[in-house]
């Protein structure tokens, strides 16, 4: 069992793990999710693939809030110019959705420099309340650029193949939504063991400090914020083509909380983390209503109270898990293995 | 002998069929609604499901369709469009037989896909939306008027009966509803000749209206359209008063209700609204409130509002449909069968229900109200009348 951690040569630094044990773990996952379509129903399939389309979002917002410390409350513009980017290269243009969901993602990132460049010299609560106004103007665009975005009358998706997987299909769009999220973790976990990703670390830390170390704060805010919002477009690319129809209320100020909410509760500043608090979040309504019927409260409708406990009963897990572990599920994750390997001595 | 053969093999294709309708079994038959059941959207969502109950109920009281007792799940989307379309799938899951709940405009949109892929019978009853009958689907039905129609109404009443002399403005929010309210209110000005200012937009969600207000004052307004959906009929009221502005006002469908009179009570202001419901304190619902308090519980009966009126319409109409199926109790049955219905008894809730129409919707003639919040009543003062 290892009981210890230490590298001898910097490409064993940077290496996504030197623990064996670890990538045998993560290939047990993937085997599992995987076979996830043929074990679980319909509805579960829905919301595994809706919490895969969650953890692409958050793990983007994780980039540019959680490794750079830059606040965002401008997630739900984001997704939804990745939404009706790729509604619009798909049904407009005629672009297969292999090209049409990355080219969703660098549209949204070439966009959000826009709000990007005036932001740099914001940080913490002003830069949180500006993300939030660019996400009311895209909203408004959306709504008034009715040609070509349908306006308040939405944009349908036509019903399209991502490589040979139908995405009207569940298991089609599950797959969809596997491959892009598997892709970007990846992309992300490499990105923070380079160069960029430890800069973005240090000017989050202490952007004085990081700047005195050679570390140009403009340029590595603007590619946060283009990194995060790609990645957050793809988000959007594939939320617009799980629903298949969109209208601005799709991307409602909600989903920029609640994005807040799972890299919160996952954890801030971890890939792990992010994807972990999406599934928390995602299943939350889930685990309520569960938690209910075994208390012989079902959705049958003959009590009005249900379901405002369980929105209520929602929020309470929240706060409890917060007040619990502030850290977030990575934290209690790392807890329950730092005991597991420095047992039977304390941690 | 050959008779009695083919008896046989008609009965066990009957029956293949039915047992492979997803919803019903020998002697139950389930429906399904996703609304908002919770948050500060509920208010549609309990008054739906608490009218689709009285109808299933009262049914049920009656032995049910064909002896199979209806019941019905329900999904809370809480008003988010893809927790909708979760909430269906679930449904399906669990096999429904129909929709007869489909919470919000944006929540429906979201769901359409999936009722196109199954084809499943579907009755949009919450929120009027053109997406639901536009392009046609055999199997989507709807029950309501535009609300270009409420607005129409309401504009022709106020030209004819109060007669302003000032021109007439609409302040609307910036989304597909508040474009219909506009729509509406410039079908009126045009059809009858009427003078007008330009439309005034606002965000969604805005409670203050003070600058809007103060600006249509300088243009000297005669009349003005709220294209708001709860709490911004009180708001633009409270401006009325405080600018002392005494004109008639048309509003939605929401202004009639009692949380509406409740929040626009103090500020002194009588105005219209226009339903194609009529009020459920009226006498025309003097009926389904018996209903209500024979089939609900005490904490149903306080969510019911004219929410509950429609989904009791459309939930009735659809168990008609079923009823009229016999033993051919198949999805495509039901939908082909809801085509047919032609001057469905609505006990004087609405219009006599017709979807043989080319929208697939029913009671699309409207009432005006006039709506006296201090004193709490809402009077209608036309008739059902069809603008179309």
């Amino acid at each position: 069992m290892r009981t210890g951690h230490a590298v001898e040569t910097y490409p064993r630094l940077l290496a996504l793990t030197t623990n064996p044990v670890t990538w045998a773990w993560v290939a047990v996952l993937l085997i599992g999710l995987v076979a996830l379509p043929w074990v679980v129903s319909g509805h579960l399939l829905v919301v595994s693939t809706s919490i895969l389309i969650a953890a692409v979002g958050v793990v983007g917002l994780n980039v540019l809030t959680g490794t750079t410390g830059l606040i965002s409350l401008g997630q739900s513009g984001f997704l939804a110019i990745g939404g009706y980017a790729c509604g619009l290269l798909i049904k407009e243009v005629g672009l297969p959705a292999e090209a049409a969901i990355p080219l969703a993602g660098l549209i949204t990132g070439t966009l959000s420099l826009l709000i990007g460049i005036p932001s740099l010299r914001l940080k913490g609560l002003y830069l949180a309340i500006t993300t939030l106004a660019a996400s009311l103007i895209i909203t408004h665009i959306i709504l008034y650029a009715e040609p070509l975005t349908g306006g308040p009358f939405g944009l349908r998706i036509p019903d399209v193949s991502f490589v040979g997987l139908r995405i009207s299909d569940p298991v089609g769009m599950y797959f969809t939504a596997l491959i892009v999220a598997v892709l970007v973790a990846l992309f992300v976990n490499n990105l923070m063991r380079a160069r960029s990703g430890r800069a973005w670390i240090a000017l989050r830390d202490h952007d004085i400090a990081a700047k005195s170390m050679g570390i140009n704060l403009v340029s590595y805010k603007l590619l946060a914020f283009f990194v995060s919002s790609s990645i957050v477009g793809l988000s959007g690319a594939l939320m617009a083509m799980q629903l298949r129809f969109i209208t601005s209320d799709v991307f409602g100020l909600f989903l920029s909380i609640e994005a807040l909410a799972m890299l919160l509760v996952g954890g801030v500043g971890s890939v792990a983390g992010a994807i972990l608090g999406a599934a928390f979040i995602v299943l939350l309504p889930e685990i309520a209503r569960n938690l209910l019927e075994v208390f012989g409260w079902s959705g049958d409708g003959s009590s009005t109270h249900v379901f405002e406990i369980r929105a209520v009963l929602t929020g309470v897990i929240i706060i409890v898990m917060l007040r619990i572990e502030p850290d977030g599920l990575i934290g209690l994750w790392r807890k329950v293995k730092r005991y597991w390997l420095q047992w039977p001595l304390p941690i | 002998m050959k008779l009695l053969k083919l008896a046989v093999l008609a009965t066990v294709l009957g029956g293949a069929a039915t047992a492979e309708t997803p919803g019903v079994t020998d002697s139950t038959i389930t429906l399904g609604a996703v609304l908002p059941m919770s948050g500060p959207a509920s208010i549609p969502g309990l008054g739906s499901a608490a009218g689709s109950r009285v109808a299933i109920e009262e049914v049920n009281a009656k032995g049910g369709i064909n002896g199979r007792k209806v019941q019905m799940l329900i999904e809370d989307d809480g008003y988010v469009p893809s927790r909708a379309y979760q909430g269906l799938v679930k449904l399906m899951d669990d096999g429904i037989f129909a929709l007869v709940g489909t919470s919000g405009a944006a929540s429906l949109v979201a769901m359409l896909p999936l009722i196109d892929e199954k084809e499943l019978p579907t009755m949009v009853t919450t929120s009027v939306s053109r997406a639901a009958v536009e392009p046609l689907r055999p199997y989507v039905y709807m029950v309501g008027a535009d609300y270009e129609d409420m607005f129409y109404a309401q504009i022709k009443y106020i030209s004819e009966h109060d007669k302003p002399e000032g021109p007439y403005a609409v302040i609307r929010q910036d989304d597909d509803y508040g474009a219909l309210v506009e729509a509406g209110v410039m079908m009126a000005v045009e059809k009858l000749g009427l003078p007008s200012v330009p439309p005034v937009r606002f965000k969604r969600g805005q409670k203050d209206f003070a600058a809007e207000i103060l600006r249509l004052r300088t243009q000297k307004i005669g009349a003005l359209a709220v294209g708001g959906v709860i709490a911004e009929t009180p708001a633009v009221m409270k401006e009325l008063a405080k600018l002392r502005m005494n004109i008639p006002t048309a509003n939605p469908h929401t202004g009639a209700i009692g949380m509406t009179l409740r929040l626009a009570a103090p500020f002194g202001m009588t105005y219209y609204a226009a339903d194609y419901v009529t009020p459920i304190d009226s006498d025309g619902a003097k009926t389904f409130r018996e209903l209500s308090a024979q089939f609900l519980s005490e904490e149903e009966t306080k969510s019911l509002n004219r929410f509950s009126l429609a989904a009791y319409l459309g939930t009735k109409a659809v168990l008609a449909a079923a009823e009229m199926c016999g033993d051919d109790l198949t999805q495509a049955c039901v939908s082909a069968k809801l085509k047919t219905i032609d001057n469905l008894d609505s006990g004087g809730l609405s219009a006599p229900l017709d979807f043989t129409n080319d929208k697939n919707t029913a009671a699309r003639s409207v009432q005006v109200f006039a709506v006296n919040p201090m004193e709490g009543t809402v009077v209608p003062v036309t008739d059902f009348v069809s603008y179309r």
